[in-house]
């Protein structure tokens, strides 16, 4: 038995409708051993005129560094791990996309893909000033990864982490952030994205069915502010009697009501157990 | 059948919740008239702005205040169903802006409320409209209105827009209602004036609202260029 993961978007109506791009991102990395899944949600507004690209750099320098660690660090523990993620990991995944959006905006400068005055203007002011204009970018990011020993979680921004007992009890694993109040949210692009970056780690055999999602997919939910909870439980029931592959078959399908209604981009990103799989490298 | 993973879906309400000075000297240069024209006038505009938005549901309030405030429309109201029926301003009324703030307020923290059970909603839009400096013979000025205000979370989370009416418009009080700095006060010289910035504030908080951003306003809607006579002049 291994860990899979399985990630799927969706374009909100809103979006459609007034022909944007979809602002989320995803990105699924394993070895056959460790699995990641990161998700991403550009912000919407128009000073944020690049956050399709920054949520694509997001994801990439989440699984990125995730990798990095994997690869470089053996941790004792759930306490070691998790303090290697603020200390390494963290850090790391920021750094990355400060320089990915430092290069890709060395490379678009100039590009006339902002669609506001006001953006053309504070992109050529930052570019007077020599500097990036990492607001245009700006993106929340969420991971998971999970390992034979244990499951973890980073998320800087709104949207959010659940994980499945073994029992099929969902829960959020993350503590609460009170700048996050729907109108506002934290971001890659803030000053001191490092002071927003949330983190968890429990033990593997405590979780069945880890998911992140971008708000898109909770922001229209009437059932009430636990509607987290029968989507966890309700998921880790489709993997418990179809299979990894029935959820990555039925995901697209789920995003479709809360894109369409909701308006919002929607994605999902669902780490699960599976059967031994051959070697997957996806993106 | 909906393949739905969780519970249900449904559009969120956008709450736009409107605060008109309707004080005594909105009587003066035919300033109140131009303020029912110009809503009137708005309520197509708003109407397309929610066709545009279908999944959100914007519902409309209507606060006056004078010497005492005083819920115009106190349901939030479907726009759809919204129909504008003319306003008079309160002879020789006063305007006492604080207590205004605070009734304003009183309503955010029942949006507090319905959010904390679940029931939540985009975060509202609040757009002032006055042409004076505010009074504060009750005892409640602006600043103990804003802070009532602030110490809620709708409130303090509001898209919140002003317009000035003639030269007479305390523009300090109205930028302390908005908040941010990188949100300009409109002042109206004359009635197309009027219309132009009720339009340009009604879609910036409708579309603002409901499109969260790092910053806390995301208004994206440029303001309008204002040109002509300068009609209401000062009192």
């Amino acid at each position: 038995m291994t860990w899979r993961a399985v990630a799927a978007t969706r374009r909100g109506a809103s979006h459609v409708r007034r022909d944007l791009p979809n602002q989320d991102a995803h990105r699924t990395w394993t070895d056959g051993t460790a699995t990641v899944v990161a998700v991403a949600d550009g912000h919407g507004a128009a000073r944020h005129a690049r956050s399709d690209v920054g949520s694509r750099l997001a994801v990439d320098a989440a699984v990125a560094a995730l990798r990095a660690y994997l690869t470089e660090v053996e941790p004792a523990g759930t306490a070691d791990v998790h303090h290697h993620l603020v200390t390494v990991v963290g850090p790391e995944l920021v750094t990355r996309w400060r320089e990915a959006v430092a290069e890709h905006a060395d490379r678009h400068d100039g590009r006339q893909d902002a669609q506001q005055d006001a953006q053309q203007d504070a992109q050529q002011d930052a570019a007077a000033d020599g500097a990036v204009d990492v607001l245009a970018y700006g993106s929340t990011v969420l991971a998971l990864v999970a390992t034979p020993s244990w499951v973890g979680a980073l998320q800087l921004g709104d949207g959010e982490v659940v994980l499945v007992d073994r029992g099929g009890a969902a829960r959020r694993p993350m503590p609460l952030d009170p700048l996050l109040d729907g109108a506002t949210t934290t971001s890659l692009c803030q000053d001191d994205p490092l002071a927003s970056l949330r983190y968890a780690v429990v033990p593997a055999a405590e979780v069945d069915l880890a998911l992140v999602c971008t708000d898109g997919f909770g922001v229209s939910r009437v059932d009430g502010p636990d509607w987290w909870r029968p989507v966890g439980e309700q998921l880790a029931h489709h993997a418990a009697t179809g299979g990894a592959d029935h959820v990555a078959e039925r995901l697209p399908g789920w995003l479709e009501e809360p894109a369409d209604v909701g308006g919002d981009d929607v994605t999902v990103g669902i780490v699960l157990r599976s059967p031994a799989q051959p070697d997957e490298r996806s993106a | 059948m909906t393949d739905r993973l969780g519970g249900a879906v449904g559009r969120r309400p956008l709450h736009l919740v409107l605060v008109l000075d309707l004080s005594g000297s909105m009587r003066r240069g035919g300033r109140i008239q131009a303020l029912n024209t110009a809503l009137r006038e708005v309520l197509p505009r708003l109407r397309d702005e929610a066709r545009a938005n279908p999944h959100t549901r914007l519902l409309v309030r209507v606060l006056g205040f004078a010497t005492q405030p005083w819920w115009v429309l106190a349901t939030p109201t479907p726009v759809e169903e919204l129909t504008w029926q003319p306003l008079e301003a309160v002879p020789q009324g006063l305007t006492e802006l604080g207590s205004a703030l605070v009734l304003l307020a009183d309503a955010m923290a029942d949006l507090d409320a319905e959010a904390a059970s679940g029931h939540g909603a985009y975060p509202p839009a609040i757009v002032l409209v006055s042409d004076g400096r505010p009074t504060a013979t009750t005892g409640t000025d602006v600043a103990t209105g804003m802070a009532r205000l602030l110490a809620t979370r709708a409130g303090a989370g509001a898209v919140r827009l002003a317009l000035g009416v003639g030269r007479d418009a305390d523009l300090p009080s109205l930028r302390r209602f908005i908040g941010d700095d990188e949100v300009p006060v409109l002042r109206a010289d004359n009635p197309e004036q009027l219309v132009e910035c009720m339009a340009w504030a009604s879609r910036a908080a409708s579309r603002g609202a409901s499109m969260p951003a790092l910053t806390s306003t995301g208004i994206s809607v440029l303001p309008p260029e204002l040109t002509g006579e300068d009609v209401w002049g000062s009192a």
